[in-house]
């Protein structure tokens, strides 16, 4: 499962994937443009975008959490309607049931897909093990910091064997130092094929964290969300976090996300990674779709040249 | 830790916390800990890595749980003591209660709570005793 081999099918992918929300006067409010979107095996793929702009919006569509307004999601193929996705969601606020122990928050969506009690406690305990928790079977959520408790949102996600892990902002909740040890955990469990994911989908606000785990980057655009840029990060792990390359990369989607609407001022023209020339696959809009759709005809006209942020009026 | 093992094992606090982005008060605590366990050692600002800093530092997640056990048993008095009372009760089991008692006859409430809190979550880390919370039971963990 390397992660320079991209394997021709998705595991995920939506196909012109949009979410708005009526208003009273029956115009709609567009959060998120039509989007095409593919999850591959073997890929940590970031998907990141200003507070916001939609990126967990666009993670529960995917996850079939959330319904689409338009299009549809396939999970290997097959609507995703129809079919049950094996995937599993970290959320930034924990999301633990503090009322349940360690063992039993991880047991719990075992529980629920039926597992048998014996099979349960022994996968619960081997992924507990895995994320550095043993010792806190027994603990409730509120006799344990912030990391810990996420260890435990991640063991929970795990437990299930989910095909793509999505984790939406996992570590944004943790102080520095905790949410760098997490980091590092994760990779090594990706990274040394401790558990069965065949690709993460983590959203994220934060550049350097998507540089420092992403094979794979989507930037966001907003108003409504769309896809601004969407490339490959070779760069070798564990990654230097002060070598050019990596310094390069942040900089630039530094600028892509403070200057959304200027069309190619900072995509980069390539796949970041030492040396090699690597198809770019940079998907720029023209212009950013505007916020609001009424049913033709918008009185936003394209191509002004406008401020980063300016909506319509 | 990975910073200091990165940068030759010898580094100056401040650096350390522009490094980190954070201010010398928030990294002091893990700093503390860290010299407490025998991981680093300051001496004047600078910060020295340990050779089983070093080790904590670039071991995967059950090799650290390894190391700092044999730290945390080495270093901490108060973890190798709870360790033996455990040992020394044929059911391996005591109450908080009792540690409770022990450390109220140095220190004030508080601390106490504190010192046995933080003592629990250490021991627990380290796999040195199970912690029921409904019950206030320590255990030992069985080998």
């Amino acid at each position: 499962m390397s992660t320079a081999n991209i394997a021709p099918t998705p595991i995920i992918e939506a196909r012109q994937l949009e979410k708005s929300y009526p208003q009273p006067d029956g115009s709609r409010i567009q959060v998120i443009a039509a989007t095409d979107l593919a999850v591959y095996p073997g890929q940590i793929i970031a998907l990141l975008g200003a507070s916001g702009c939609g990126k967990s919006t666009l993670l529960r569509m995917l996850t079939g959490l959330s319904p689409a307004s338009g299009g549809a999601v396939y999970w290997h193929g097959h609507p995703v309607r129809d079919e049950s996705p094996n995937v599993s969601i970290v959320f930034q606020s924990f999301a633990l049931f503090p009322w349940l122990t360690v063992l039993e928050n991880v047991e719990a969506p075992l529980e629920a897909r039926g597992t048998p009690p014996i099979e349960r406690r022994k996968r619960s305990l081997r992924i507990i093990d895995a994320v550095g928790l043993d010792g806190f079977e027994t603990a409730y959520p509120k006799e344990l910091s912030g990391g810990m408790k996420q260890r435990v949102g991640v063991a929970r996600a795990l437990v299930v064997e989910p095909e793509v892990l999505f984790m939406d902002e996992p570590f944004s909740a943790l102080d520095v130092l905790t949410a760098e040890t997490l980091r590092g955990e994760l990779l090594e469990l990706w990274l040394g094929h401790k558990i069965p994911t065949r690709a993460i989908f983590i959203v994220t606000h934060n550049i350097e964290e998507a540089v420092v785990l992403a094979d794979r980057i989507i930037v966001l655009g907003r108003n409504p969300a769309h896809i601004h840029a969407d490339f490959k990060v070779d760069l070798p792990h564990p990654r230097d976090r002060k070598s050019a390359h990596f310094v390069e990369l942040v900089d630039s989607i530094y600028r892509i996300l403070t200057r959304p609407d200027h069309k190619d001022a900072a995509a980069p023209s390539r796949t970041f990674g030492p040396g090699r020339e690597v198809r770019p696959k940079i998907v720029m809009l023209p212009h950013a779709p505007r916020r609001t759709c009424r049913p033709l005809g918008d009185s936003c006209r394209p191509g002004r040249p406008s401020g980063p942020s300016s909506p319509c009026g | 830790m990975e910073i200091l093992a990165d940068q030759g094992g010898r580094v100056d606090l401040h650096h350390l916390a522009d490094e980190l982005s954070l201010e010398v008060d928030a990294l002091l605590p893990s700093v503390d800990t860290a010299a407490l366990l025998g991981f680093l050692r300051v001496e004047e600002g600078d910060v020295t890595i340990t050779p089983e800093g070093q080790a904590f530092a670039q071991g995967d997640i059950q090799a650290r749980k390894t190391i700092f056990r044999k730290a945390a048993l080495a270093n901490v008095p108060l973890l190798r003591q709870m360790e033996q009372a455990l040992k020394a009760k044929s059911n391996r089991t005591l109450n908080e209660e009792f540690f409770h008692d022990l450390l109220d006859e140095h220190f004030g409430e508080d601390e106490s709570r504190r010192q046995l809190e933080t003592a629990i979550q250490w021991g627990r880390y380290a796999e040195i005793f199970d912690y029921d919370a409904a019950t206030g039971k320590l255990t030992l963990t069985e080998a």
